[in-house]
């Protein structure tokens, strides 16, 4: 196999396809797939009061992680509202954030203003850092090749430091029953030897079209389509990753009463269309004539030509199996194959 | 916004209640004598910042204190800046909420009270 060893850099986009979109979507799906994932935001957050703070701004329990260990959760306004979904890792001395692509300001300044006391400060490391995305079912044997370790002890969101190419890195476990996979941060200088290690124990390099349609046939949430001040947590299907018991958070308040009295309005689905049908994000969705949802996110899986969509429709029509018309200037059906829920359907 | 007392100039005034409260509870920590209590804003809540009260006879040298009814108020400079006209009083009986907190600055309240935005 060729490595294909890009010379990586932060902010680099994901090239489309680096050898042939099936194969790679094969690859993320049924195999071993790496691909670039520093445009991934990454803050070094130091002081005694961090996850204390994060705890108090994020809805999952994070007071109590301890070294070694993570949980993504989700920073959220006032109302509720969606202003990044993040991981945080606790490494001891200091607790890593892993954002979405192009939020770490965003998030940076969020922690800025709740930080009136407190012991912390936040560092954007995302540029003298790199972090690749090993995935699919095979990941974990390739990445334990190349470490030289056991990853079989290592819980979902754990991380442990390793040596892959003779470069120390952090291996994150990102173990989603239907994305799973692991992240690898080193040193911006590290990133190619990592790459050509892993790629040599078999990973295939992925670009952005197979890793688009294998993140949406996972129903797989984005910042910016899927997830933006316009959503809450509960209409992203990220229930499983909000803590209905740990007390307050900002948008706590509104969050539970959605859930309490189940007022969510709408939900994301994942979706399917017939042959030949083509579709955008921000097609319009109809059922009897009338809107009833919109198209977030959409893709063409390379092995098969299916085409499959995310979309928001509304809470009554968000039903498994429901068909959906799309709105002109498209055309065609829609099947709801199912309810997005990243982190499974949360507590009952 | 400020509130004064006598001429004093106050950042936080507690009510003669909310001061016996604070005697008690400064009592049940072994306190009795320069009885103080520290009032400041942490990030979180419903809302996006929540009152924090903490039973101290601890000053810092940043603080801005004033004695009232035998109980020094003690809140740094940063939470100053949100809390400046807020009254703190107790609320008693089985249904009552405890300390209570009337703040001037806070725009949106959560509905237990103890979060705002300002």
């Amino acid at each position: 196999m060729t490595s294909q060893s890009p010379a990586l850099r932060p902010s680099r986009a994901m090239p489309g396809v680096y050898s042939e979109a099936a194969a790679e979507y094969l690859a993320v799906t049924s195999g071993v797939a790496i691909f670039d994932a520093s445009t991934n935001g990454r803050l070094k957050a130091t002081g005694a009061d961090a996850l204390d703070l994060l705890n108090r701004l994020s809805t999952n329990k994070v007071i109590d992680l301890q070294p070694g260990r993570g949980a993504p959760t989700i920073l959220t306004t006032d109302r509720g509202r969606i202003l990044d979904l993040i991981t945080i890792l606790n490494t001891d001395d200091h607790a890593i954030l892993l954002t979405s692509p192009g939020a770490q300001q965003a998030v940076m300044a969020w922690l800025d203003k709740y930080t009136i006391l407190e012991d912390l400060t936040v560092e954007d490391v995302s540029c003298s850092t790199a972090m690749l995305g090993v995935w699919g079912p095979g990941a974990r044997t390739a990445l334990e090749t190349v470490a030289g370790l056991s990853l079989a002890e290592l819980p979902a969101y754990g991380s442990i430091e390793a040596m892959v190419g003779n470069h120390p890195v952090l291996i994150v476990s990102s173990q989603l029953p239907a994305w799973p996979g692991y992240y690898v941060m080193g040193s911006v200088e590290a990133a190619p030897g990592v790459w050509q290690a892993v790629t040599e124990a078999g990973a295939l390099p992925v670009g952005a079209e197979a890793y688009q349609a294998a993140r949406i046939n996972a129903g797989v949430p984005v910042l910016g389509s899927e997830m933006s001040d316009d959503y809450n947590p509960l209409e992203a299907g990220l229930i499983g990753c909000i803590d209905f018991a740990k007390g307050c958070y900002i948008g706590q308040e509104v969050i539970a009463r959605l859930d309490t009295y189940s007022k969510v309005q709408k939900y994301l689905v994942q979706l399917s269309f017939g042959p030949g049908v083509s579709v955008a994000p921000g097609a319009t969705l109809l059922q009897d004539g009338r809107a009833v949802g919109r198209v977030t996110s959409a893709a063409t899986i390379p092995t098969t030509g299916q085409v499959i969509a995310l979309a928001y429709v509304r809470t009554k029509q968000a039903v498994s199996g429901a068909t959906l018309e799309l709105g002109s200037p498209a055309a065609g059906q829609a099947s709801i194959e199912g309810l997005s829920q990243l982190f499974g359907p949360g507590e009952e | 916004m400020a509130i004064t007392q006598d001429g004093v100039e106050l950042g936080v005034a507690i009510s003669p209640m909310a001061a016996e409260k604070i005697k008690y509870f400064a009592g049940k920590q072994g306190i009795t004598d320069n009885v103080g209590v520290r009032v400041a804003v942490k990030g979180g809540g419903c809302s996006g910042l929540t009152y924090d009260l903490t039973i101290t006879d601890q000053e810092l040298p940043s603080d801005k204190v004033v004695e009232q009814h035998g109980v020094k108020v003690m809140v740094d400079k940063k939470s100053f800046i949100f809390l400046v006209g807020t009254e703190l009083e107790f609320s008693d009986g089985l249904n009552g909420k405890g300390f209570v907190f009337s703040n001037p600055n806070a725009k949106k309240t959560c509905g237990c009270g103890t979060s705002f935005s300002v």
